[in-house]
């Protein structure tokens, strides 16, 4: 497991000791082969020649603390032994893993400055598996998280990028393709469903780009938490899933308008989003609803219209050509063509 | 002393962004990007993590009252907003777990990962029908280890090259011809684990691999317990080998009849698991009676200089009525057999006389196959 860099010669019957300071100034003693587990003490030892000294000991990093080091160095006592079966080594790491979420995380710190990378594996899963499945305030209460953020925050999962033209544009396209793909289901679907209900492909636009509602909750949300109480009825709709016609009249009305109220999470915005697991926030967040001002709901789909919005993102779309790379253009527009596309350039993303 | 003695029991916020991105690419990506809203600190943290993990199986919620299609639209578009937003260039690991027929969606995701140079491809679908992979996907530079599971058409262009690719995993795939795993792997010049789980009628007869640097090979081969077409043709599943630095292969082949391998002069360890005709039988005059000159027996004289060789009942099987005619396993230290059920004692003795070097007989009683 440990690449331990054998240039070190051992004195066949005595075991050598390493000297070792932490961050609070006290020196120990340790043997060197179990020191020597961890790389960051390994590179002092060889490349430095630190260590075999009182005088010259190793000063470790900030983070690890003695409590910490007798933690890491138990750890390395046992996984440095050649001989040990995957089967002990597991056993080993179930029972050590066991303490307060508070050393756990302190542990995790210690290993990573040590550059202990099995042992940063080791408790970053156990950290990880304290999160997974569980409600944020049940998160919450388990890592002392402050909770700082402010509702319209919690509505907004990323940052504000309307700013952006590509991203607006490139939702603009996605949106179209989608449209695309659901008037291709409808064609195959007997029914023919309303059109005016579903705004879902722009919400789920909206829901990234515009971010939370502009309207905080004590101005004029009355409007739309009413819309709010209404889709969450209308949540088993299941009629408007295929009938999805964008309207990008809507889309581009909301685009320019910033904030529009996007409503993320019904159930967020009314306090059950504490209670609600965190998977169903996760599909709320993300899932397109209709929320838009009265004033655009009652459009039907005109074609005229259309054929401007087309013209508008076809403009668009030349703008996209001299910005971005033909490779993204390819892929938004999900052409078939089989051109080989050379090399592999990476996608620019400045942050 | 409220809100400070809080920060300081707030111990994990203190860990560096990397550690805690760390944390979350153990998550699958939806309870990573859940973490966004827990506080001020793990906002955007999500948005950094390398590995993308997206299985609409946490979607597909039984207990829940949404409807099926509107839970996969929800998936779909949780997979788009991530990739959208997500500000990681170089993806470690992309992995998805799919089984809606939507096979554009897909295609786009993959292209995004390929684009963002994933190191990591782990596609597992299960739909109806094939979806084929973007023509940038065989010749990706970045690509270390490929995971391809279930439904997936593989249409090999001209021109593959994989410089990366060191793992390959291809399960329940349906290729085009019989050219198709050689013309993969003629573009895969570091490949060094290759695993095939093959489905019958998946077009290939002859499953041919030939690759310099492969180490590990791995070939599952089941019946489906359906009605075999194959059985009216006359053509035969084959399997031919041919990697002069193999040092680990693994056979679990019931289904085919010919096994032609070339010198292994770096193997260490072979697995075989395979089912034999007892049509292979035949007069002998050496032994003055009936001698068994199968495949297998063939298999096993190209594999003779391998160190350990475990065998199942299955492989042996046939053979119970007359002892086989063995190569010596000269370099072999270790034999393992593994049985379900009854163990037929009738040629160990011959594996034994045949194995001068032998220091390990290992015989197991097993309940289930191993994989």
């Amino acid at each position: 497991m440990a690449e331990v860099d054998t240039a070190v010669i051992k004195p066949e019957m005595m075991k050598s000791y390493i000297w070792l300071q932490t961050a609070d100034g006290s020196i120990q003693e340790v043997e060197q082969e179990v020191a020597m587990f961890c790389p960051l003490i390994c590179d002092e030892i060889i490349q430095r020649g630190m260590g075999s000294s009182k005088n010259n000991a190793i000063t470790l990093p900030q983070r690890v603390n003695p409590v910490m080091l007798s933690l890491v160095l138990d750890y390395c006592r046992f996984h440095q032994v050649i001989g040990r079966s995957n089967k002990e080594r597991k056993s080993f790491d179930e029972k050590f893993i066991r303490m307060d979420t508070k050393r756990l995380c302190e542990l995790t710190s210690a290993a990573d400055s040590l550059q202990l990378k099995p042992l940063v594996d080791l408790t970053s899963r156990a950290l990880a598996r304290m999160i997974e499945g569980k409600t944020p305030e049940e998160i919450r209460e388990t890592f002392h998280l402050p909770d700082d953020l402010t509702e319209e925050e919690k509505l907004e999962p990323l940052k504000n990028i309307t700013d952006d033209p590509r991203i607006r544009l490139l939702n603009r396209l996605y949106a179209r393709k989608r449209k695309e793909l659901k008037e291709r289901e409808r064609l195959k679907n007997v029914e023919v469903e309303e059109e005016c209900v579903d705004y879902r492909s722009v919400d789920d636009l909206l829901s990234f780009i515009n971010g939370g509602n502009e309207d905080s909750k004590g101005v004029g949300t009355s409007k739309n938490k009413k819309k709010n109480r209404r889709r969450k009825d209308q949540q088993k709709n299941t009629s408007s899933n295929h009938a999805i016609e964008t309207t990008h009249k809507k889309e581009s009305n909301c685009l320019k308008s910033v904030h529009h109220d996007v409503e993320i999470n019904n159930n967020l915005q009314s306090s059950p989003s504490e209670r609600s697991k965190l998977q169903d926030i996760q599909d709320d967040m993300f899932s397109p609803q209709a929320n838009f001002e009265d004033g655009d709901i009652d459009d039907e789909f005109d074609p005229a219209i259309q054929e401007k919005i087309d013209r508008e993102v076809e403009d668009f779309e030349r703008i996209l050509n001299s910005d971005w790379p033909e490779r993204m253009q390819e892929i938004l527009s999900l052409g078939r063509e089989r051109k080989p596309i050379n090399g592999n350039g990476s996608l620019s993303r400045d942050g | 002393m409220g809100s400070e003695y809080e920060e300081s029991r707030d111990i994990i916020s203190n860990l560096p962004d990397e550690l805690l991105c760390h944390i979350l690419s153990f998550l699958p990506t939806k309870f990573a990007v859940g973490t966004s809203i827990l506080s001020k600190r793990w906002r955007y943290l999500w948005a950094s993590v390398p590995i993308l993990d997206f299985d609409d199986e946490l979607w597909l919620n039984p207990s829940t009252l949404v409807e099926l299609e509107e839970r996969i639209i929800m998936f779909q578009n949780f997979v788009d907003g991530v990739l959208r937003h997500s500000e990681v260039s170089c993806i470690k690991k992309f992995r998805l777990g799919y089984r809606d027929n939507n096979l554009d969606s897909v295609y786009s995701w993959i292209c995004i990962a390929l684009e963002r140079r994933v190191q990591e491809l782990d596609l597992h679908l299960l739909i109806d029908w094939g979806v084929e992979l973007p023509p940038m996907f065989f010749i990706c530079k970045t690509l270390v280890v490929v995971k391809l599971s279930c439904a997936l058409f593989l249409d090999i262009p001209t021109t593959v090259w994989l410089p990366s690719l060191k793992a390959l995993h291809l399960k329940s795939v349906e290729y085009s011809d019989d050219d198709s795993i050689q013309k993969l792997l003629s573009g895969c010049p570091v490949l060094e684990e290759l695993v095939i789980e093959r489905e019958e009628r998946d077009n290939q007869w002859v499953v041919n691999v030939s690759n310099p640097s492969l180490k590990i090979l791995r070939i599952f081969f089941f019946t489906d317990g359906f009605a075999h077409p194959y059985e009216q043709e006359d053509q035969d599943y084959k399997v031919v080998v041919d990697a002069p630095n193999l040092e680990y292969l693994s056979i679990t082949d019931y289904l085919s009849k010919d096994y032609f391998v070339k010198d292994l002069p770096s193997l260490v360890k072979a697995f075989i698991d395979v089912e034999q005709d007892s049509e292979e039988f035949e007069e002998s005059p050496h032994n003055g009676g009936i001698s068994y000159h199968g495949p297998i027996y063939e298999l096993l004289g190209r594999i003779s200089n391998v160190k350990c060789l475990s065998l199942t009942g299955v492989t042996l099987d046939v053979s119970f009525l007359c002892p086989p005619i063995l190569p010596t396993f000269h370099n072999m230290t270790c034999l393992e057999f593994l049985f379900i059920g009854g163990f037929n004692w009738d040629f160990l003795p011959n594996f034994l006389h045949s194995s001068p070097n032998l220091e390990a007989l290992v015989i197991e009683t097993v309940c289930k196959y191993p994989m």
